[in-house]
């Protein structure tokens, strides 16, 4: 069982999952509220069959699994808003990769200074 | 699946441990309860427990995640029932976390660091399965003589290829029951059939013995370097082999300059 983001704006207080295909409603509420302690009002949830997809040049056609698709709605006041996982990482990617940048700059500095008097010798001649 | 193991390790334990674990729930007492559906609880409280599907906020950002090993069966034999109990659902709460975690980064197109975490407690759940069930066979042996396991029989498919057909029970008799003998692909009687398993069974064949000459052209090589070579290790080692024919081959001779 996995929580996934809505596909679709939904309203605040719906949560959905995808589940494996023989869970039941009545499965998928005992589920979340014995073993994740969520109070939960009401279930819906339907099959979805794996997409076909054609192998790029091989030309035979590849089934993903099917699944459960499950939409859970929270009981009482509850909300919850599925929360922003990737967007940091790509930022502390790009300044991680800027510091490569910046880094292997500086050292190619470095080595042409060093080697400002040694005009038609090897890079090694320096070191 | 994961489903259907929980039942399973649930209805075993529940066997040696039926008091304690009946009206508490599978965690420790000191989780709170579920709050009723009509009355109000704590929002931070459902929230809390809804992040549970997923990783420790810190772990976000990071290329790399650095886990330990998987849990080996000798260290779950010494664990009493009711820790395998706790430990599943640690593993299943787990679990779950990381197949959210795979699922949301490969929306976001983003590599999910440390896929082989997902591994890991995959083995894990399948080795504390194991356990259980080698206790739940020792007690069923020893209370009724029967290993209490799902009933089973090797079958040939409608391909004429065997495999384990996990039995199960039927509310209608099976003489009958009109749905099951319509439904069930045991046996096989036609023509291309035997052609096929000719064909399969020769692919099988043909491997067999393409390793057999493998292993005695390396032999002959062996024999031919190394003239003086210990023979009872050869036999050991390729005990499929007559190793004494090979030695009279022509193909064994040493490169010695003929005197």
């Amino acid at each position: 069982m996995k929580m996934v983001r809505p596909q679709y704006k939904q309203p605040p207080n719906i949560v959905q999952f995808i589940t494996s295909i023989q869970m039941t409603d009545h499965d998928i509420k005992n589920y979340l509220e014995k073993i994740y302690k969520i109070p939960v009002a009401h279930i819906r949830s339907e099959i979805v069959e794996g997409e076909l997809k054609r192998v790029q040049r091989k030309g035979y056609v590849v089934k993903g699994d099917d699944f459960r698709r499950a939409f859970v709605t929270l009981a009482g006041d509850e909300k919850f808003e599925f929360p922003d996982v990737t967007s940091k990482k790509s930022e502390q990617e790009e300044s991680d990769y800027k510091k490569l940048q910046t880094q292997s700059e500086e050292s190619y500095k470095k080595y042409k200074d060093r080697n400002k008097n040694h005009s038609n010798l090897p890079g090694w001649f320096s070191v | 699946m994961a489903f259907n193991l929980t039942k399973y390790a649930v209805g075993i334990i529940g066997k040696f441990k039926s008091t304690s674990l009946a009206n508490s729930y599978i965690f420790s007492p000191n989780t709170q309860n579920i709050p009723s559906s009509s009355g109000k609880c704590f929002s931070s409280q459902v929230t809390k427990n809804l992040m549970e599907f997923f990783d420790s906020e810190e772990n976000w950002t990071k290329g790399e995640v650095k886990v330990g090993r998987s849990w080996k069966k000798e260290e779950l034999r010494i664990k009493s029932n009711e820790d395998l109990h706790k430990l599943w659902y640690v593993l299943l709460k787990e679990k779950n976390m990381l197949l959210t975690m795979e699922h949301e980064y490969k929306q976001c197109y983003e590599s999910f660091p440390s896929p082989e975490r997902i591994d890991k407690v995959k083995e894990s759940m399948f080795n504390l399965e194991d356990v259980v069930r080698e206790r739940n066979k020792a007690y069923w042996l020893l209370e009724t003589g029967q290993t209490g396991e799902r009933p089973g029989k090797v079958v040939n498919n409608q391909l004429g290829l065997r495999y384990f057909y996990k039995m199960n029970e039927h509310i209608i008799p099976k003489a009958s029951n009109n749905k099951w003998w319509k439904n069930r692909k045991f046996g096989f009687n036609n023509k291309e059939c035997d052609r096929f398993l000719s064909f399969y069974r020769e692919k099988i064949f043909l491997e067999k013995r393409k390793a057999r000459n493998r292993d005695k052209n390396h032999v002959l090589g062996l024999l031919k370097r190394f003239p003086d070579m210990d023979i009872n290790v050869l036999k050991e080692q390729y005990p499929h082999l007559n190793i004494d024919g090979l030695r009279m081959s022509r193909k064994s001779d040493p490169h010695l300059v003929p005197s």
